[in-house]
């Protein structure tokens, strides 16, 4: 039987791995004079890998894989463990319609990553630490950023789906197994 | 009150301790008596994360270098060709000049003589060392048996005239049409006088016969036209005594004479005649 909480950790720390690589080779440009991107793909992961646990576990797992993040590779660990709990928590609501079509389930991720950014954007603004304006944030950086994210979403549902059902495939197979074992014992 | 599964407990927990953790250090980053331990968790996250990362990203930046590195290396091999092409037309034209220079001055020191300034217009290599063409013939005053010399000396005879190229049998010449005469000034003011008549190719030199046979030759005299017999002045350099042929009775039978240095290869030339010959 597959531990799918393992795996999941693995998985997202290699998507933090690649976030700071991405950020590694394509550095954020902060004279703003040409457009730069900013990679999300370990949050879009985390909201795709807890969405269908319960709402506390979401909650738990979201702010753990913030905390993490935080920790190990940005320094700003208590602003992402908040972040990653409220979206990982909210995500659980359109959990139904999430099932029903993956371009819903892009939709809320990407929609999230937005709000995720707009936050983070308006609450530096807030405190002082951006004095730059909305449209040329959201030029500069943001645009090519839902661009990419766009694009990384769809291949992170894919690997999400494609592991999930090997996951759903070996548990079937493990439990069967089970049976026979139980069926060859009660025989004896 | 409701009670936490298992996993809740164990997360709880772990976010907890990291909490506490992220917490501690962010305390000793701002106690400034001590920084050991968060100099020591900072070391170990650039260590274990951030410099593995940040040379995974050099290495793909250093990767995709490589293609500038490779156009800038085929454009500076095309500019060192360039060079190496600039570098060989240079010193062409140094030779040249030089050449034309030596030309020049032995042309002045002729001023008795009809000389034709020529280029070579063609040398086969079958014929590397027989004739070549030049670029002046019988509109430019060129004649049969005229002197043609280099600024180092004598090197042929026009065998030859067109109307405006004419070819020269060098002296190198297994079959030289006609012995050209020549003069040797002696040590003790004399002078003596005898025939180039062929080309050694043995000894690489020429073969003189001197119609004084006691006269006392050394190697490195100079030899030197003498005007007697030819279509030509005299006092223009053949070349230099290489070695002396004696007989049994210790009588000069041959002087051999090395060519000018330059004989193997030349752009410009001299046509020299005598003054009468006009």
């Amino acid at each position: 039987m597959i531990n799918k909480e393992r795996y999941s950790f693995i998985f997202l720390a290699i998507l933090a791995m690649l976030d700071q690589l991405i950020a590694s080779l394509f550095g954020v440009d902060f004279t703003y004079s040409s457009l730069s991107l900013v990679s999300h793909l370990c949050f879009c992961g985390c909201l795709l890998v807890v969405a269908h646990e319960k709402s506390l576990n979401r909650f738990l797992y979201a702010c753990l894989c913030g905390l993490c993040v935080g920790m190990f590779f940005t320094s700003d660990w208590l602003v992402k463990m908040l972040l990653f709990g409220l979206f990982g928590w909210a995500i659980g609501f359109f959990q139904e319609a999430m099932d029903q079509d993956h371009w819903v389930q892009f939709g809320i991720v990407f929609l999230m990553m937005f709000a995720n950014d707009l936050i983070c954007f308006f609450g530096a603004k807030i405190f002082g630490y951006l004095t730059m304006g909305f449209m040329k944030w959201f030029i500069h950086v943001e645009a090519l950023t839902l661009i990419f994210n766009g694009v990384a979403i769809f291949v992170l549902i894919y690997i999400i789906t494609v592991f999930m059902r090997y996951a759903t495939i070996k548990d079937i197979r493990f439990k069967r197994m089970e049976k026979l074992k139980m069926q060859n014992i009660r025989r004896k | 009150m409701r009670k936490f599964t298992r996993i809740q407990k164990r997360l709880l927990t772990t976010i907890v301790v990291l909490c506490i953790l992220a917490c501690a250090m962010f305390g000793l980053r701002q106690n400034s008596i001590t920084n050991i331990g968060y100099s020591a968790w900072t070391y170990l996250k650039y260590g274990l994360i951030q410099y593995p990362l940040s040379s995974i990203g050099n290495a793909v930046n250093d990767f995709a270098n490589l293609w500038h590195v490779y156009d800038d290396n085929e454009y500076l091999s095309k500019q060192l060709a360039e060079q190496k092409n600039y570098q060989t037309a240079y010193e062409d034209e140094r030779n040249k000049n030089k050449q034309l220079e030596g030309l020049l001055e032995m042309k002045g020191g002729l001023s008795d003589a009809k000389t034709i300034s020529v280029s070579v217009l063609e040398r086969s290599s079958d014929s590397w060392l027989q004739t070549v063409t030049i670029s002046a013939g019988k509109k430019q005053g060129v004649e049969k048996n005229m002197l043609v010399a280099t600024s180092d000396g004598a090197i042929g005879l026009v065998d030859s005239v067109q109307t405006l190229t004419s070819t020269v049998q060098l002296l190198t010449s297994q079959h030289l049409s006609n012995d050209i005469a020549i003069k040797m000034s002696l040590e003790d003011g004399t002078s003596v006088e005898g025939v180039l008549q062929s080309y050694d190719t043995e000894k690489k030199a020429y073969r003189v016969s001197l119609f004084d046979n006691d006269a006392i030759v050394t190697k490195g005299q100079k030899v030197a036209t003498s005007g007697k017999g030819g279509n030509y002045p005299s006092g223009i350099l053949i070349g230099e005594v290489k070695d002396v042929s004696l007989n049994d009775d210790s009588i000069i039978s041959t002087v051999y004479v090395s060519p000018v240095s330059n004989m193997k290869s030349f752009d410009y030339c001299l046509v020299i005649g005598k003054e009468e010959s006009k």
